[in-house]
């Protein structure tokens, strides 16, 4: 299955902005074997579970990974 | 070490250091000034190892570095008000420490403001009455007792201007503790709601704290005993950031884990 390269670099800024390198180095490599919806729905969930429903959307769509 | 050594170790201290409040009558005793210092280097600690996880090069670990800076300004500054007063034998207020004091201020006030960036608040027009509301109360108790009631004319030039920079600073660290209580409001679903709590109502003991020195500077300069349970605040407020900190990392500590367990079984 091809990545997509643009959304993996994209979640993986937002997640280094909000939790560090490290951790976005980890989801980095989660994401490398999956689709589209699911490191979006992924990502959502990890910053939905820290940050709460609404500045989770609003991450998604600083990153540009939500319009 | 274990979590329950670490709280176990912090607990003793707190039972200790209350314990010595209660009975020590010299206040400027070795004892009392070196237990006061226990709590902002528990919060470096714990502040420091948050920016460390989080690394220079993110949003929040620049919101963190400022922060740190601020708390280690802090925490030098107990130091140096030990130093001053156990080894060097000098009044500590007004003194070279209070540079270090005042210079945590706009550090502070720069890494809450990043981290206030970081929560890309959307403001509706109920928070912002509701939250200009609480602002209004809490930077007019602040100015009015900070910085207008602080002004003595009793006292030195030098203790007058001091005093109303630390009225100054508060003033800004209440506009900031605002913006901090807008992102816990924000965050109110979230893993990171109760670490933000905890440093919000740190912050405010800060304030309090600062503010009731202003006010009864005079009556703890003398050592009354009453007034020197000032510092029971100021070393509760350190705490409650220690705490609040650590939560942060804990919180990261669990992503971390999390995210590892997924790769190892995918």
């Amino acid at each position: 299955m091809a990545t997509n390269v643009a959304l993996v670099s994209k979640a993986k800024m937002a997640i280094a902005d909000n939790f560090g390198v490290h951790i976005s180095e980890e989801y980095e490599k989660f994401y490398s074997n999956k689709d589209d919806s699911t490191i979006i729905a992924s990502l959502e969930s990890l910053l939905t579970d820290v940050l709460g429903s609404e500045p989770a959307k609003n991450q998604l769509r600083k990153y540009k990974i939500l319009v | 070490m274990k979590n329950k050594i670490k709280f176990s170790l912090i607990f003793l201290y707190i039972f200790i250091f209350i314990m010595f409040q209660v009975i020590e009558d010299v206040h400027d005793s070795f004892i009392m000034n070196f237990l006061y210092v226990i709590p902002p280097l528990i919060a470096i600690c714990c502040i420091y190892t948050v920016f460390k996880k989080l690394g220079y090069g993110t949003a929040r670990g620049k919101a963190f570095l400022f922060l740190t800076l601020g708390m280690a300004f802090w925490a030098i500054a107990e130091l140096g008000w030990l130093v001053a007063v156990v080894f060097l034998d000098v009044k500590p207020f007004p003194s070279f420490v209070d540079i270090f004091y005042l210079v945590a201020y706009p550090l502070l006030a720069i890494g809450f403001w990043l981290e206030y960036r970081m929560g890309e608040i959307r403001w509706t027009a109920k928070k912002a009455i509701s939250l200009s509301l609480v602002s209004l109360v809490l930077i007019g108790l602040t100015g009015y007792f900070g910085i207008y009631y602080a002004y003595d004319a009793t006292n030195t030039g030098l203790e007058n201007l001091v005093n109303v920079l630390y009225g100054v600073g508060d003033v800004i660290l209440s506009i900031l503790t605002l913006l901090i209580l807008a992102i816990v409001i924000e965050y109110k679903r979230g893993k990171f709601f109760r670490p933000w709590m905890i440093i919000f109502i740190a912050n405010l003991l800060m304030i309090i704290a600062d503010v009731l020195f202003a006010i009864y500077f005079n009556e703890y300069d003398e050592g009354a005993k009453l007034y020197q349970y000032m510092d029971l605040v100021w070393a509760g407020s350190y705490l409650l950031f220690a705490y609040g900190f650590y939560r942060i990392g804990y919180v990261l500590e669990l992503i971390s884990k999390g995210v590892i367990e997924k790769n190892n079984l995918s």
